[in-house]
């Protein structure tokens, strides 16, 4: 995990990451400052900056340059709501929040 | 009558008692009506396993409903083995089989399946079921060859073997020379000793687990099955070209986005987000988080242990992950270390639901349960309330008639050996602790008291898959409802519960619907058979599965809503068929600790689910499937 000090109108956002996501990556965590306002496309975006081998497997970037998760993958807020995959508005993100990427695939 | 296409039109009955057999056809409309593994499994448990009296509305005491469960081992319980329409297709996870029984766990419907080269066979054998009947006086092996004659042959020198061991001697037994394999069901010293949880293994170790069906075939004194049939008789399909086309299409969209979990980690996937999201039973479900979780998850398993991908039976996806005991470098170069095919239901159950943390042991006990013929998720079950048993200080006390042969008097959390003791005591019955173990956590609970039925985690008597209730509200009332007993496979209302469309923490009066269309979804698919984890790769699933289902049969006026129509009928069935055998409203419920206790940990500390929340949830299932108030079915109205 790196170290990162929001300033500002920024957060610290902690991108939790599970299953073939935390592979692609190498990492379990990431810290990401973004703004208290930011949508998910941009926490995406700061998000493919960081861990470049998301990018194609688990997160896709559209013609238009828009940064999503990729087919198979979900959305969830603090390991409590589940976020809608269309969900492009900004959000209004506390210090210590985080975001988890994992499978759309629950069953087992 | 006009020719049948897909189907064999008829079911094998051999009775072991007479060691006869016959041919009993299967009227085209039933066929229709319940399109094939569990759904016509569950007409054929209503045409050869009815109550000698009818139960349904009657008020039984707990002695009558002890004597219900001991009858499901008696010679006139079906065991029932059923293929479906797709069973011999090129189409992707279509090779399985359902198995069918009333369980000895529970008292109520049996409902296994498994994926096999053995369905292939059977229905070629068999054909559309094999129903077998009766109680060989000696050991046996039945044998079905080429022309669909049942051989009843001697099984003494069978005994006592493992799983793998037995499939491996009949294999060589019945060897032609290597011109076609024969398949092989049978069960492991578990079935043969008549635990309640006991499995039906097949193709190296899957295993029909759940309800204890390898009981059922060892009161049969029936330790194997063993199949090979003649191609010449495949039914043909009305439209090979049309579905030879879609095959390729569906095999395509198999191995996308919407498999890519199942394909790459497996469902062991599971471990760490169930974890972070508060829905990991732990230690008996006395936590929903588990502090060794991330050593058993897989994506570490993934890196720290040799794990290679293996598929069932004629399917793309390739979900399963064969993991090798011992640290990757070390297992590869020693070679020949224990290994086990996991699952994320087993790797929970004798992982975190018994505090066990070191990835081998959990190997090791998964094997273990594979070779024993044990259904892992009941296994780890029972031996999880043994030991919160034990920890109150319950256990020990017992007279269980021989206490010097208890061989774990003090059994702890997170012991990987005892529990490993502890699955040998269970299959070999070979021990006071094992026999009370065998028949499962309800009846252990019955016997030791104390109020241990309240840690006791089971519906109906059958032990609680990996999913915390208390923390997935939608599938709290899956778990309680479904004939099955406590089962995430025949309700797959953990979806809703995984998405945005619900708060999974809290209840509302849409769960109901959710839950009763999430369990006809799954009907849909266990009756046609496709594997669950296929069920993101359709468009649209009730169209595409009756187009499938048009090109295989040739009846051409069926369409989607009459699927829809069979899958709501089936769950009718199956909840009939328990009625008959005594349920009752009180039978729809969960386990006391998920609703006296909230959660003590994890995101969702706190959380609980009261009596009232969980029996308004009930009474919306209820209306959802156009039951009466307290739960009954017209079975009459259905028409079946």
């Amino acid at each position: 995990m790196n170290s990162l000090t929001a300033t500002g109108n920024a957060v610290v956002v902690t991108v939790e990451l599970f299953g073939m996501a935390r592979v692609h990556a190498g990492l379990s965590s990431v810290r990401l400052a973004v703004d208290t306002q930011a949508s998910i496309p941009t926490l995406l975006d700061a998000l493919a900056h960081e861990c470049p081998g998301l990018v194609g497997n688990v997160l896709c970037r559209s013609d238009d340059c828009v940064v999503a998760v990729a087919d198979g993958y979900a959305l969830n807020r603090n390991g409590l709501a589940f976020l809608s995959p269309d969900m492009n508005g900004p959000l209004d993100w506390r210090p210590g929040e985080s975001l988890l990427l994992l499978s759309n695939q629950a069953g087992g | 009558m006009s020719a049948l296409f897909g189907y064999r039109g008829y079911a094998t009955v051999v009775n072991l008692t007479t060691g006869e057999y016959r041919r009993d056809p299967i009227p085209p409309e039933a066929l229709r009506a319940t399109i094939g593994g569990i759904g016509l499994g569950t007409w054929l448990l209503h045409r050869y396993g009815a109550p000698p009296v009818d139960y349904d509305g009657e008020l039984l005491s707990s002695s009558d409903r002890v004597h219900l469960l001991d009858s499901a081992l008696e010679p006139d319980n079906p065991l029932i083995f059923v293929t479906s329409p797709l069973v011999g297709t090129r189409l992707t996870t279509s090779s399985k089989f359902a198995v069918m029984t009333r369980s000895p766990l529970t008292g109520f419907i049996a409902d296994g399946l498994s994926s096999s080269h053995l369905a292939v066979e059977l229905k070629r054998a068999g054909g559309d079921a094999l129903v077998i009947t009766g109680r060989s006086e000696r050991p046996a092996l039945l044998h079905l060859d080429s022309d669909g004659t049942p051989y009843i042959k001697p099984a003494d020198h069978l005994m006592g073997l493992s799983t793998m061991a037995t499939e491996a001697a009949v294999k060589q037994e019945l060897d032609d020379g290597g011109r076609r394999p024969v398949r092989v069901a049978c069960i492991g010293p578990a079935g043969e000793n008549l635990v309640r949880f006991a499995s039906i293994a097949n193709d190296g170790g899957r295993q029909a687990g759940r309800c204890g069906p390898g009981a059922v075939m060892g009161s049969k004194n029936l330790k194997a099955i063993a199949v090979r049939g003649d191609p010449g008789t495949d039914p043909p399909i009305a439209n090979p070209g049309a579905l030879r086309e879609y095959a390729r299409d569906l095999s395509r969209r198999s191995l996308g986005a919407a498999t890519a979990k199942y394909r790459e980690l497996g469902t062991i996937a599971n471990v760490s987000v169930f974890n972070r999201l508060g829905t990991l039973p732990t230690r008996n479900f006395q936590q929903s988080t588990f502090e060794d979780a991330e050593a058993v998850s897989g994506e570490a398993l993934h890196q720290t242990r040799a794990t290679r991908s293996a598929h069932c039976a004629n399917c793309t996806i390739g979900c399963e992950k064969i993991v090798t005991v011992g640290k990757k470098d070390r297992a590869a170069k020693q070679g020949g270390e224990v290994s086990a095919r996991l699952e994320y239901e087993s790797l929970f159950a004798l992982g975190p639901l018994v505090g066990v943390g070191d990835p081998d042991a959990v190997i090791r006990a998964v094997r273990r349960c594979d070779e024993l013929g044990l259904d892992t998720i009941s296994a780890g079950g029972v031996i999880a309330w043994a030991m919160e048993t034990a920890e109150r200080g319950l256990l020990p006390s017992l007279d269980l008639g021989d206490p010097s042969r208890v061989t774990n008097p003090a059994l702890n959390f997170g012991d990987g050996a005892a529990v490993i003791d502890l699955l040998d005591d269970i299959g070999h019955r070979r021990s006071s602790l094992g026999n009370l173990l065998a028949k499962g956590s309800r009846l252990a609970a019955e016997q030791v008291g104390g109020g241990s039925d309240t840690w006791a985690m089971q519906v109906k008597g059958l032990e609680m898959p990996g999913y915390e209730p208390r923390s997935l509200k939608t599938l709290a009332l899956g778990l309680a409802t479904t004939p099955r007993g406590a089962c995430h496979n025949r309700t797959s209302a953990y979806d809703a519960d995984f998405s945005p469309e619900v708060d999974r923490l809290t209840v509302d009066d849409r769960r109901g619907k959710i839950a009763a269309d999430s369990e006809d979804f799954a009907a849909a698919l266990d009756s046609l058979i496709w594997c669950k984890f296929l069920r993101r790769a359709f468009g649209d699933f009730w169209e595409e599965s009756a187009a499938v289902y048009r090109m295989v049969t040739g009846w051409d006026d069926f369409g989607a809503d009459e699927l829809r129509l069979a899958a709501v009928h089936i769950a009718d069935l199956k909840k009939g068929y328990n009625q008959r055998w005594g349920w009752q409203r009180s039978d729809d419920t969960l386990p006391g600790r998920t609703i006296t206790e909230p959660l003590s940990d994890g995101v969702a500390a706190g959380v609980g689910l009261s009596r009232d929340e969980l029996d308004a949830m009930i009474a919306d299932y209820y209306r959802a499937r156009g039951w009466t108030d307290n739960g009954r079915v017209d079975l009459a109205a259905i028409g079946l």
